[in-house]
C-alpha cells in the first residue's frame, strides 16, 4: 500500500487542527491553566495519540477492504499501548491447570477407548502400564486440586480476583448479547454486541471449567477412596468422571483450542498464557466496553490532575 | 527223579527239529549266503525281545518246502491277541483298507526281527521315543492330503512347543506325556467314537490320568456336571486349555494365561447358541470389559481380575452353590484376595453392571444424561463456528 505524501500531508495537518481544537476545548472546561510547558507536553502526547489512532483505523479499513494484505499491515502497526489482561498469579494458574490436564487426557483417555492401539502405545508403550499410568494421572489430579483451591483462595482474597470474580457472573445483558452475536452472525444485525471485561462466552468457559472441576474432582475422589463408599456409588462415580472427562476434552479441542490455537486471528497460538498483555486495537476490537471505561478513568485522571495542578 | 528226566529228554527231543527248522531259513536267509532270498540281521534277533520265538512262529503261514517269494504275511496277533484287536479297529488299520499302504503296521512302529519291549530305552515305541515315531507319519503334508480325516500336521507338530511337549522332549521329564498317553496305544480311536480316550466326554478322566486332583474339583464343577449330563457344549479341559499347542498358564501364548482368560472364555459366553440355549448372560464379558478390571485386562496388566480370578478356575460352580466364589457367602473373601480393604457392602453390590442397561441404575442415567449433554454441546460449538466462519468470510468480501 503506498501512501502518496499528498496524502500524508493532508493527514498531518488534519491531526495538527484536531490537537488544537481538542485542547482549546480542554481548555473550556479547566480555563485558569496557561502554563505553556504543560500544554506543550499535552499537545505533544494529543498528537501521537492521533496519529496512532489514525494509523489503527486505517489498518482497519485496509483490513476490511482487502483481506489478502491483512497480515503484512497488521505486523508493520506501529507498537501502541499494551494492556495487562491477566496478571501473574493468574496466569500462573492457567499454566499449572493446563499441565495437569494435558496429563489427564493423556493417561485417561486411553482407559475410555482401551481397545485402540494407539490407548495400547500411550499406555503400554509409552508410560510403561496401567500402574505408572494410574499413578501420573493420581499426579495430574493432585495439580487439578491445586489449581481449584488456589483459584477459590484468589477469588476470595485478592482484590484483582474478587473484582474479575463478580465481572464473572452472569447477568442478562449476557443473554442479551449471546441473541445479538447470533443475529450478527446469521446477518440479521449490522454490527455485534460491544463486549466488556467479560464477554459472555468468556463467562461460558469459566463457569464451564467450574462445573468440570467440581464433576470430576468429586468423581475422582470417589474412585480414589473407594473402599469409603458403596459399589453403586462408585459405579456412578467412574462412568461420571469418564463421560465428563470425555466432555472436557472434547470441550477443550473443538472450542478452547479453536480459540486459542486454530482461529485464523491467533494460529498458531495466542501468547497471552504466557505475557497477559492485550494490544490497544485488540483489546478496542474484542473488549470496547472495558477500553472506554479505562480510557474515560484515564481522561478523568488527566482532567483532575490537571485542575488540582491549576489549583495550585 | 526218572519222571523229570523223561520229560526233559522229551522237551530237548521235541526241539531238535524245530531248531532245525530256523538252521534251515538261514540257509537261504542267513547273511553269508549267496541266495538271492530277504536277508536277515540274526544278531538283531538274538538281541530282540523276540530272541526265543522261531521263524515259524510269526511267519506262521510260511511252508518253507513250497516257494515263498514275496510273503511278508506274519502274525502277531497269535499271541497279541487284544493288540490285534485294538489295532484292526483303528484308523490306521481303516486307511490301509482303502488303499494308503503308507499307514502303519505292527512293525511299522515296533520292529521287525529287532523288536525291543516297550520300556527298552532305544525301542521307537518307548516313552521317550515315541512322538518321534508318529510325528515321522504326521508331519508329512502328502499323507495328510490323501485321507480327509487327517488333522492338519501343525497342529500335531504344536505338541513339540507345547508345555507337555517341552518336559518330555527338551527336559527329559519322563512324566510327561507323549502321543499315546492321550491317545491311547494299538486303537488310536478318533474323538467321535464313544470309547476314545479323546471323546468329549472321556478327556476329563485322561487328562486325569496325571491331574488327577484338578480333574476331581472339575467333576463336582458347573462344567463338569453339565457334560456329565449330557450337554455337549459345556467345555471340558481341552476346550479352555487346548490340546497339542497346550500352555503353561504362565506363558504369555496360553489361552489360559491371566490376560487371555476373558476371550477363552467369551468364545462361549457370548455365542449364541450357548448364552440362547442355556438361557445365560449374554452380556458379561461385555460388562466385564467394561469394568476396571476388563480395561486393565486389556492393557495386558496380569494382576487385575479376570473371570476365572471370581468364579474360580477349575471349581466354577452357580452362584447359588455354597462352594461358588461369588456366593454372596464368599463374595467378600473372593474380592478381598486382592483387594484386603473393601468393605463388606462394596462387595455385595451388583458386578456385571452396564451404562447401558437401565437396571444398572444411576449409572445408566448418567450415560444417558452425558449423551444428550455432549451431543448438544458439540452441535452448538460447531453451530457457532460455522456461523462465526460465514459472517467472517462476508464480512472480507
Amino acid at each position: 500500500m503506498k501512501q502518496t505524501n499528498e496524502n500524508m500531508n493532508k493527514r498531518e495537518s488534519l491531526i495538527k487542527d484536531l490537537t488544537a481544537n481538542i485542547i482549546d476545548s480542554a481548555k473550556d472546561i479547566v480555563k485558569e491553566t496557561e502554563s505553556q510547558e504543560v500544554t506543550k507536553d499535552i499537545h505533544i502526547e494529543v498528537t501521537n495519540r492521533l496519529n496512532y489512532e489514525t494509523n489503527s483505523l486505517l489498518n482497519e479499513v485496509v483490513t476490511k477492504l482487502s483481506p489478502s494484505i491483512v497480515d503484512i499491515n497488521i505486523k508493520e502497526q506501529p507498537e501502541g499501548r499494551k494492556f495487562e489482561r491477566f496478571g501473574k498469579n493468574f496466569r500462573s494458574q492457567h499454566m499449572l491447570m493446563f499441565v495437569s490436564v494435558i496429563i489427564l487426557i493423556i493417561t485417561g483417555m486411553p482407559l475410555k477407548f482401551p481397545e485402540f492401539g494407539i490407548s495400547k502405545f500411550v499406555i503400554i508403550s509409552m508410560l510403561g502400564g496401567l500402574e505408572n499410568s494410574t499413578l501420573i494421572h493420581r499426579i495430574g489430579a493432585v495439580g487439578l486440586i491445586i489449581v481449584g483451591v488456589w483459584h477459590l483462595i484468589y477469588i476470595i482474597f485478592s482484590r484483582v480476583g474478587r473484582r474479575d470474580f463478580f465481572l464473572m457472573i452472569p447477568n442478562l445483558q449476557d443473554a442479551k448479547d449471546a441473541i445479538q452475536t447470533i443475529q450478527y452472525y446469521i446477518g440479521k444485525r449490522a454490527k455485534g454486541p460491544k463486549f466488556g471485561r467479560f464477554s459472555f462466552i468468556e463467562k461460558f468457559d469459566y463457569w464451564a471449567v467450574y462445573w468440570g472441576m467440581i464433576i470430576m474432582i468429586g468423581s475422582g475422589a470417589i474412585m480414589w477412596y473407594k473402599e469409603l463408599f458403596p459399589k453403586y456409588a462408585y459405579d456412578i462415580g467412574r462412568e461420571m468422571h469418564s463421560d465428563e472427562g470425555l466432555l472436557a476434552t472434547l470441550a477443550i479441542v473443538v472450542w478452547h483450542f479453536y480459540n486459542v490455537h486454530f482461529n485464523p486471528e491467533v494460529f498458531p497460538m495466542s501468547w497471552i498464557w504466557w505475557h497477559g498483555q492485550l494490544t490497544e486495537s485488540e483489546m478496542k476490537h474484542h473488549h470496547p466496553l472495558e477500553y472506554d471505561e479505562i480510557m474515560k478513568k484515564e481522561s478523568e485522571e488527566i482532567i483532575n490532575k490537571s485542575k488540582s495542578e491549576g489549583e495550585n | 527223579m526218572v519222571k523229570i528226566i523223561s520229560i526233559t529228554a522229551t522237551v530237548l527231543l521235541l526241539s531238535i527239529p524245530v531248531l532245525a527248522a530256523d538252521k534251515d531259513c538261514l540257509k537261504c536267509h542267513g547273511q553269508g549266503t549267496d541266495s538271492k532270498a530277504t536277508k536277515v540281521d540274526e544278531n538283531s534277533i538274538a538281541s530282540s525281545v523276540h530272541k526265543n520265538l522261531l521263524c515259524a512262529d510269526c511267519h506262521d503261514t510260511i511252508n518253507p518246502k513250497k516257494n515263498h517269494r514275496g510273503n511278508k504275511v506274519f502274525a502277531c496277533g497269535s499271541c497279541h491277541d487284544s493288540e490285534q484287536k485294538a489295532y484292526l479297529e483303528s484308523p490306521h488299520m481303516k486307511g490301509r483298507t482303502v488303499n494308503i499302504d503308507q499307514l502303519p503296521t505292527c512293525n511299522t512302529c515296533h520292529g521287525g526281527h529287532d523288536i525291543l519291549p516297550v520300556d527298552n530305552q532305544y525301542a521307537k515305541t518307548n516313552h521317550l521315543n515315541a512322538v518321534q515315531l508318529c510325528i515321522s507319519c504326521h508331519e508329512d503334508e502328502t499323507l495328510q492330503k490323501k485321507s480327509d480325516v487327517l488333522p492338519e500336521p501343525q497342529m500335531i507338530v504344536a505338541y513339540e512347543n507345547s508345555v507337555h511337549g517341552k518336559a518330555l522332549l527338551v527336559e527329559g521329564n519322563e512324566k510327561a506325556p507323549s502321543c499315546i498317553d492321550c491317545h491311547g496305544s494299538h486303537s488310536f480311536l478318533p474323538s467321535d467314537n464313544p470309547d476314545s480316550p479323546i471323546q468329549k466326554t472321556k478327556i476329563a478322566a485322561t487328562c486325569g490320568n496325571c491331574h488327577l486332583e484338578i480333574m476331581e474339583t472339575y467333576k463336582t464343577s458347573i462344567h463338569g456336571v453339565a457334560l456329565a449330563n449330557g450337554v455337549m457344549e459345556s467345555p471340558t479341559c481341552t476346550d479352555c486349555h487346548g490340546e497339542h499347542n497346550i500352555k503353561s498358564h504362565f506363558d504369555e501364548e496360553s489361552t489360559v494365561y491371566a490376560t487371555n482368560v476373558p476371550k477363552t472364555c467369551s468364545e462361549c459366553h457370548t455365542s449364541e447358541k450357548v448364552v440362547g440355549r442355556f438361557g445365560l448372560k449374554a452380556d458379561r464379558i461385555k460388562t466385564f470389559k467394561e469394568s476396571f478390571h476388563g480395561i486393565a485386562n486389556e492393557f495386558g496388566e496380569k494382576r487385575a481380575a479376570n473371570c476365572a480370578s471370581c468364579h474360580g478356575v477349575h471349581n466354577i460352580y452357580k452362584q447359588d452353590n455354597p462352594k461358588s466364589l461369588i456366593n454372596k457367602a464368599n463374595i467378600e473373601n473372593t474380592c478381598g484376595t486382592c483387594h484386603e480393604d473393601l468393605p463388606a457392602d462394596f462387595a455385595q453390590g451388583e458386578v456385571h453392571t452396564s451404562a447401558d442397561d437401565p437396571e444398572s441404575g444411576g449409572k445408566f442415567f448418567v450415560r444417558q444424561f452425558y449423551i444428550i449433554f455432549i451431543s448438544l454441546l458439540i452441535l452448538g460449538f460447531i453451530i457457532y463456528r460455522v456461523l462465526e466462519y460465514k459472517r467472517r468470510v462476508k464480512r472480507v468480501e
